[in-house]
C-alpha cells in the first residue's frame, strides 16, 4: 500500500487572539498535527513612538517611552533617563540609584509572576495561573503604594526619582518578600515536579546552547540554554555596580528550564532588594538637569525582565532629541520561536511562544533601510504592497481585507 | 514526579475567607500616594504654563486672559491624562495636586472629561 | 425579533432578555496597539483578587459570542481594519467599552503617524474608562455603570450603524491614509 499523501494547510492565528492579550498574527503550516513552517507577522502595535520622540521634549519623552511597554515600563524609563543623564553629564544621587534598582527588581518580580501565570494558562494549568496572579497582587500593591500607580509607575525624572521610600514602605516590602519567597519555593516545586505540567514542558521547544547563540536569543530565554548573558553582570549600571547579581543558568534549554530559570531569578531579586534595603544610602533623590541637553550621542543598555534593552539617544543641543532608537528584547527572541516551533505539535506552539515571554508592544519597532539606489525608504503603500506580494509568493493570501 | 501539586492550594482555598474584594459594594482602600485626577488650586497659580509645556499628553491648557489681573483659565482633559504626575513635579508654586484625587472616573459620555477652572480676576484698586 | 407575539408577551420577553443580558454579558477583549498595561489590568480583573466573573462576565475568544467589546489602545492603522471586522462580527445589541487614556483620545500617543487617536474615531463607544492604566477597580466600576445603563430602554441604534458604514466607506475610499509617512 502506498503511503497516504499528506496535505499541508495553514492555520492562521491572530491578531485577535483568544489566548494572548496582544495583537500578533501567526501563520502556521501544518502537516497533520506537526508544524512544518511558522511565519510571524508583527506590527499591529506599531504606533510610531521613535518618530514621535523627535517632536517632544526630553521630559515628555520620558513618559512616552515608558509607555512602550506596560509590563516593563520602569526599565524603559530608566534606560532613557540614564542615557540622557550621561549626555548631560549629571551624577545621580546614590539614593535615587538604589530606589531605581528596587523598583526595577520589584518590576522584574511582577513580570516573572505574570509570565508564570500566562505560561501556566497556555499549558492548561489554570490553577497555577490564578494562584500566581493572586500572589502577584502583593507586588502590585507595593508598587502602587510606593509610586502611586499600579502600572506605568512614572518613578523616574531626569536626574533622579520622584518618590522616596519611607520606613513604612521598607517594612511593607520586607514583609511581602517573605511571603513571596515562601510561595515561590512552592511554585518552583510545582513546575519541576508536577507530572501533568511536565508533560507540556519537558523536552518541548529545546534550544541548544549553539542555537541560542546563533539565533541571538537574550535574557532568561538564552540563560535557560546555558548562555550567560546578563547586562547587570556584563556592564553593571546604576546601583548594580555596588550590588552584584549572580546569574542563574540552565543547560537543558527546554520549556521546563525556562520556567525554572525565571522562578530562580525571583529568589535573586528578593535577595538583591533585601541587600539594597539593608544599606539604603541617605541623601537627595534628585538633581537638576537642564532642559537643553548638550550635543552628543549616548547608548545605554539595561537588563529588562525579558532581556537586554538597548537605547540610543542623539542630541543636537536643543531640548528635543534628534534621534532615539530602541531595541527591545522580544524582537531578538522572536526568531527562536519560529525556528523551534517546526517539528512540534500545533498544540505546543502557544507554549513555545509563551516560553520566550513575548511582549508585542515592545516588539513593533520599524526599521528603515536606506538603499544606495537613491530611494528614500518606502512609502506606506509600497511597503504594504511588498508585504502582500511577499506572502502571496509563499502561497499565503493576504489580500487587503474587504470591510463592509 | 508527582500528581496534583496544586491540589492542596485549591482545596485549602475552600475553607478560607475569599480573597476577592467585594468592590462595588464596599469601597476599597487606596494608598495615600495614588495618583487620581488633577486638582488645581487657582489662588497660588501664577499662570507660568510649565505644567502645560511638560505634559506629555497635552492634557492641560492654561490660558492667560489678563496677565495684570492674574486672570487665568485652566482646561484639564481627563481623557488625555496619563496620570504621570509630571505637572505636579514641574509646578514651582505647588498649585497642582494629584495624590488622593478621584480615580473612579468611568462615564458613559465624554462630557465630564473636560474640566474648566478659572481664576477670578483680581480687582485692581485704582489709586490716582 | 419577530413581532407575532401579542404585546404583553412581547413586553415580558423583552424584560427577560434584558435581565439575561445584564446578568451575563460576555466580553471580548481587543488590543488595538496599546502598551499592554491596560490589557494586563483587564486580565487582572479576572483573577481572584477582583474576579469579574462574579458579575456573570466571561471573557470570550470569539467575537460571535460576545456582547461587550473591551477595547484598549490608540488603534494603530494596521489594527483598525481588524477592529472594524471584529466589531462587525459581533451581533446586535453590542456595546463597546474603551479602556485607558489612549483608547479614549490617543492619550500620550496622540499625533503619532500610525495611530487613529482613539477608538471613537473608528467605532462607536458606549462607555469610557480613563486612566493610564485604570485600576482594576476602575474597570469594574465602568462595566458596572455600563450594565446599569442597560436597564433603561436602548437608544436608537441607527446612529451606530451610520458611523460604522461611514468608517467602512472611508477605508474603501482611502485605504492607507498614512501613505505620506514612509
Amino acid at each position: 500500500m502506498q503511503p497516504q499523501k499528506t496535505e499541508q494547510f495553514t492555520v492562521p492565528i491572530g491578531p485577535q487572539h483568544p489566548a494572548l492579550k496582544e495583537p500578533s498574527s501567526f501563520l502556521i503550516s501544518v502537516d497533520g498535527e506537526v508544524v512544518t513552517n511558522a511565519i510571524v507577522r508583527l506590527g499591529y502595535a506599531h504606533r510610531g513612538i521613535e518618530k514621535a520622540t523627535e517632536s517632544r521634549t526630553y521630559v515628555q519623552n520620558l513618559y512616552l517611552l515608558e509607555r512602550i511597554c506596560g509590563i516593563c515600563s520602569h526599565i524603559h524609563g530608566t534606560a532613557f533617563a540614564m542615557g540622557v543623564e550621561r549626555l548631560a553629564g549629571v551624577e545621580v544621587p546614590p539614593r535615587a540609584q538604589a530606589i531605581r534598582l528596587i523598583i526595577a527588581e520589584l518590576e522584574r518580580i511582577h513580570s516573572h509572576m505574570l509570565w508564570l501565570g500566562v505560561g501556566a494558562h497556555q499549558g492548561g494549568f489554570d490553577a497555577l495561573f490564578m494562584f500566581s496572579w493572586r500572589d502577584r497582587e502583593t507586588v502590585m500593591d507595593l508598587l502602587e503604594s510606593i509610586s502611586g500607580n499600579r502600572v506605568n509607575y512614572s518613578a523616574n525624572v531626569l536626574g533622579g526619582v520622584k518618590f522616596d521610600l519611607t520606613a513604612a514602605h521598607i517594612g511593607d516590602i520586607l514583609k511581602a518578600l517573605d511571603y513571596l519567597e515562601e510561595r515561590t519555593h512552592h511554585y518552583l516545586k510545582v513546575v519541576t515536579t508536577d507530572a501533568s505540567f511536565l508533560q507540556r514542558t519537558r523536552g518541548i521547544g529545546t534550544m541548544t546552547r549553539h542555537q541560542a547563540e546563533v539565533l541571538g536569543a537574550i535574557g532568561p530565554t538564552a540563560r535557560a540554554s546555558g548562555v550567560l548573558r546578563d547586562v547587570r553582570i556584563e556592564a553593571p549600571y546604576g546601583a548594580y555596580v555596588d550590588h552584584p547579581v549572580t546569574t542563574i543558568t540552565d543547560d537543558r534549554g527546554d520549556l521546563e528550564a525556562r520556567f525554572a530559570v525565571r522562578i530562580k531569578e525571583l529568589f535573586e531579586s528578593y535577595r538583591l532588594i533585601r541587600e539594597v534595603l539593608d544599606d539604603l544610602p541617605p541623601g537627595d533623590i534628585k538633581t537638576r538637569v537642564k532642559r537643553k541637553i548638550p550635543e552628543g550621542e549616548a547608548a545605554f543598555r539595561v537588563e529588562a525582565p525579558r532581556g537586554e534593552l538597548f537605547y540610543f539617544i542623539k542630541s543636537d543641543g536643543t531640548d528635543i532629541p534628534s534621534r532615539v532608537k530602541v531595541r527591545t528584547p522580544t524582537i531578538c527572541n522572536m526568531t527562536s520561536v519560529v525556528k523551534l516551533a517546526v517539528g512540534h505539535q500545533l498544540a505546543d506552539v502557544p507554549m513555545i511562544l509563551a516560553g520566550i515571554d513575548p511582549c508585542f508592544s515592545c516588539n513593533d519597532r520599524m526599521v528603515r533601510v536606506n538603499r544606495n539606489n537613491g530611494s528614500d525608504g518606502w512609502t506606506w503603500e509600497q511597503l504594504r504592497q511588498h508585504g502582500i506580494e511577499y506572502y502571496k509568493q509563499r502561497s499565503q493570501d493576504y489580500d487587503p481585507l474587504v470591510v463592509g | 514526579m508527582k500528581f496534583g501539586m496544586m491540589f492542596k492550594d485549591v482545596s485549602g482555598a475552600l475553607f478560607k475567607k475569599p480573597f476577592t474584594e467585594n468592590y462595588p459594594a464596599e469601597p476599597t482602600e487606596t494608598p495615600d500616594r495614588l495618583r487620581g485626577s488633577l486638582v488645581w488650586d487657582p489662588d497660588s497659580c501664577t499662570g507660568c504654563g510649565l505644567c502645560a509645556r511638560d505634559c506629555p499628553a497635552m492634557a492641560i491648557e492654561i490660558e492667560v486672559i489678563d496677565k495684570k489681573a492674574k486672570h487665568y483659565q485652566m482646561t484639564y482633559h481627563i481623557d488625555r491624562c496619563t496620570f504621570c504626575g509630571q505637572c505636579v513635579e514641574s509646578c514651582n508654586q505647588g498649585s497642582l495636586v494629584m495624590e488622593g484625587g478621584e480615580w473612579e472616573l468611568a462615564s458613559l459620555s465624554r462630557e465630564p472629561f473636560t474640566e474648566v477652572g478659572e481664576r477670578p480676576p483680581l480687582v485692581v484698586e485704582e489709586t490716582e | 425579533m419577530s413581532s407575532n407575539l401579542s404585546k404583553p408577551w412581547q413586553a415580558a420577553l423583552d424584560q427577560i432578555t434584558t435581565w439575561a443580558r445584564i446578568n451575563s454579558p460576555w466580553a471580548i477583549h481587543f488590543n488595538s496597539g496599546s502598551c499592554n498595561g491596560c490589557d494586563i489590568e483587564i486580565l487582572a480583573t479576572l483573577t481572584p483578587r477582583y474576579d469579574l466573573e462574579r458579575f456573570g462576565i466571561k471573557l470570550q475568544g470569539s467575537p460571535r459570542h460576545a456582547d461587550v467589546l473591551i477595547c484598549t489602545g490608540p488603534v494603530s492603522r494596521q489594527a483598525r481594519e481588524r477592529l472594524i471586522r471584529t466589531y462587525e462580527q459581533m451581533h446586535e445589541p453590542k456595546f463597546v467599552v474603551a479602556v485607558g487614556a489612549c483608547a479614549l483620545s490617543g492619550g500620550i500617543f496622540q499625533g503619532c503617524y500610525n495611530v487613529m487617536d482613539g477608538v471613537e474615531n473608528v467605532i462607536p463607544v458606549d462607555a469610557y474608562i480613563p486612566g493610564c492604566p485604570p485600576r482594576p477597580e476602575a474597570i469594574i466600576d465602568g462595566i458596572v455603570k455600563l450594565l446599569g445603563s442597560l436597564q433603561e430602554p436602548p437608544a436608537d441604534e441607527t446612529d451606530a450603524g451610520e458611523t460604522i458604514a461611514a468608517a467602512a466607506g472611508e477605508i474603501a475610499a482611502a485605504p492607507h491614509a498614512g501613505s505620506e509617512h514612509g
